[in-house]
């Protein structure tokens, strides 16, 4: 085994032994970035110098005793969308080409605390909007597992990054499944938290009351160590929840006994693909045989919850981005007559396709003649689909569903019809409308050799069930050892 | 709900975007295909239903006023 293949805490606990140094390891990253980030196209910026520099300071300070934190040493990279201080943080769009943040996300700050060694920054959807990472401005980030096809989106790279084994745990951000589908696509794992438990200080906003920050990561135990790293009330976003935050690797248990799993049958239906429906079936009998019990059930409105995400998602980020007027940062026209033309020719030549089509519609949600009929008329649907979820929650404690309708799909094969690529999200996005909180995990490889996800939802804060399940399944599955052949 | 083209050019100018001839008839279909989607909410009743805003409960963050005496 080479250094960069293994997981987070087996390489912790080499670090602690002084069997390895950060400096070799963050080596064998950057060799790996050098081999294959060439085919898979996952990094937007690589960092060689100041990784190097990172990894030495940390070795230094473990050498002299400092007792560090379980990430210590270990080399990360960050979705595109994350402020780096000093560092190009782009979201992949011709907006932002230049801009250099003056400050880091607390993310960042909080990664930087544990001792985390930053390699680089990765590509994603411009302005994290997409399903696919065929958004972006600069690059086609590939599926590792195909090169012909698409690592998922928003945070594609994030997740393909990852799997290459070019990162040993990621970032990403989740507006409406943009960790969760690329996991899945990617056969890694990955997590969106419970909304408020993770800071958005610092996260370029898209629809500010569904993103959220999460891990993608080899295995559920690194899920486990960069939630403990990441979570936390931040005073700098009001919307940080100020909580008790629990200790999430108290929570990698290997039981299950009498837990009640709910499977709602409108996520296994005919949309879903045969083989992801025998492959989520395959895990829950797994689960069973540990001392789970599942049933199916109900979950009415799921139909409901792709058109109210795409309403209030967009209506919020035309808001979020009218900041974009080539006054304040990045991109700006060259010529222009008066303000008026600077603000509309900088918008419409630093703005990419998808991204000027959901400002469009977010603008026509939220005017004059429209907004009862479409903004607050998908707000109130979604307090209908967060009630239905409370209601199968006090009868279940995790739900299980596939997280994709398909695997993998080609590059260039959604990308002519927005509404065909809006499905892709169609098992994902009732989580962000709801608030709750997601797990991706691996559950076995379709007839082609692509990886399939299994998503558990949870209840809002317990990240701890999902992480129990998750690790039992893990514990007695190979399905996390899979990877690409490079 | 049928989009028209001025609508199109209407909302592009609320959003401060120059649309080229191409993407005005693009976006006016598709606008229209994304809207007739969106139309699915209209099958439920939410005449009795209170919008939610953030789906976790939350309140805004306050600090004491502090004043300075110049």
């Amino acid at each position: 085994m080479e250094l960069y293949q293994l997981t987070a805490h087996a390489l912790r606990d080499l670090l602690r032994k002084k069997e390895i140094s950060s400096i070799e390891l963050t080596k064998s990253i950057l060799d790996r970035i050098n081999l294959t980030d060439p085919q898979i196209q996952s990094y937007l910026t690589v960092m060689h110098e100041q990784a190097l520099n990172n990894a030495q300071e940390i070795d230094k300070r473990m050498s002299a005793g400092e007792q560090l934190g379980d990430l210590a040493g270990i080399p990360m990279a960050l979705k595109d969308n994350i402020c780096t201080e000093g560092i190009l943080t782009t979201c992949a769009s011709k907006m932002l080409h230049n801009f250099k943040p003056p400050y880091d996300a607390t993310v960042v700050k909080k990664l930087k605390k544990e001792g985390t060694v930053l390699v680089g920054k990765l590509n994603m959807d411009e302005f994290a909007m997409g399903s696919s990472t065929e958004n972006s401005y600069f690059k086609q980030t590939k599926n590792p597992y195909d090169l012909d096809r698409v690592p998922g989106g928003s945070s594609g790279a994030s997740a393909a990054a990852v799997a290459a084994d070019e990162a040993i745990f990621t970032l990403g951000s989740d507006t409406g499944g943009s960790i969760r589908q690329p996991a899945a696509f990617c056969g890694v794992v990955g997590m969106k938290p419970t909304y408020g438990t993770v800071s958005r200080f610092g996260l370029v906003a898209f629809a500010s009351s569904l993103d959220q920050i999460g891990p993608l990561t080899k295995d559920v135990t690194d899920c486990a160590l960069v939630l403990n790293a990441i979570t936390g009330h931040d005073p700098m976003d009001s919307t940080s929840l100020n909580i008790k935050y629990p200790d999430y690797t108290k929570a990698l248990v290997n039981n299950v006994k009498g837990l009640k799993i709910g499977v709602p049958k409108e996520y296994m239906g005919e949309g879903i693909n045969a083989e992801i429906r025998h492959s989520v079936l395959n895990a829950l009998e797994i689960l069973k045989s540990l001392g789970a019990e599942y049933e199916e059930f109900s979950l009415p409105l799921t139909e409901y919850a792709l058109p109210a995400y795409y309403l209030i998602s967009s209506a919020e980020a035309s808001s979020n981005l009218a900041r974009y007027d080539g006054i304040k940062y990045g991109y700006r026209t060259g010529q222009f007559k008066d303000l008026l033309d600077l603000y509309k020719k900088t918008r419409s030549e630093g703005f990419g396709t998808e991204v000027k089509r959901r400002i469009m519609l977010g603008t026509y949600a939220l005017s004059s003649g429209y907004y009862d009929a479409y903004y607050k008329k998908a707000q109130q649907v979604r307090t209908l689909i967060k009630k239905s979820f409370d209601d199968a929650f006090s009868r279940y404690d995790v739900i299980i569903t596939p997280t994709t309708p398909t695997t993998a799909f080609k590059i260039g094969e959604k990308s002519k019809d927005p509404l065909e690529m809006y499905a892709a999200d169609i098992c994902t996005v009732s989580l962000n409308i709801a608030g709750l909180p997601g797990l991706v995990i691996p559950c076995g490889l379709d007839s082609k050799g692509l990886p399939i996800g299994m998503q558990l939802i949870g209840k809002a804060f317990d990240e701890a069930t999902l992480l129990r399940t998750a690790y039992t399944f893990e514990q007695n599955t190979e399905y996390h050892k899979i990877r690409p052949n490079l | 709900m049928k989009i028209t083209r001025e609508q199109v050019e209407h909302v592009a100018n609320l959003a401060r975007l120059n649309l080229t001839e191409e993407e005005k008839e693009r976006l006016t279909s598709e606008m229209e295909s994304i809207i007739a989607f969106a139309d699915k909410l209209n099958e439920l009743d939410t005449s009795e239903v209170e919008p939610t805003a953030h789906a976790i409960p939350i309140q805004n963050v306050f600090r004491e006023d502090e004043f300075l005496i110049l």
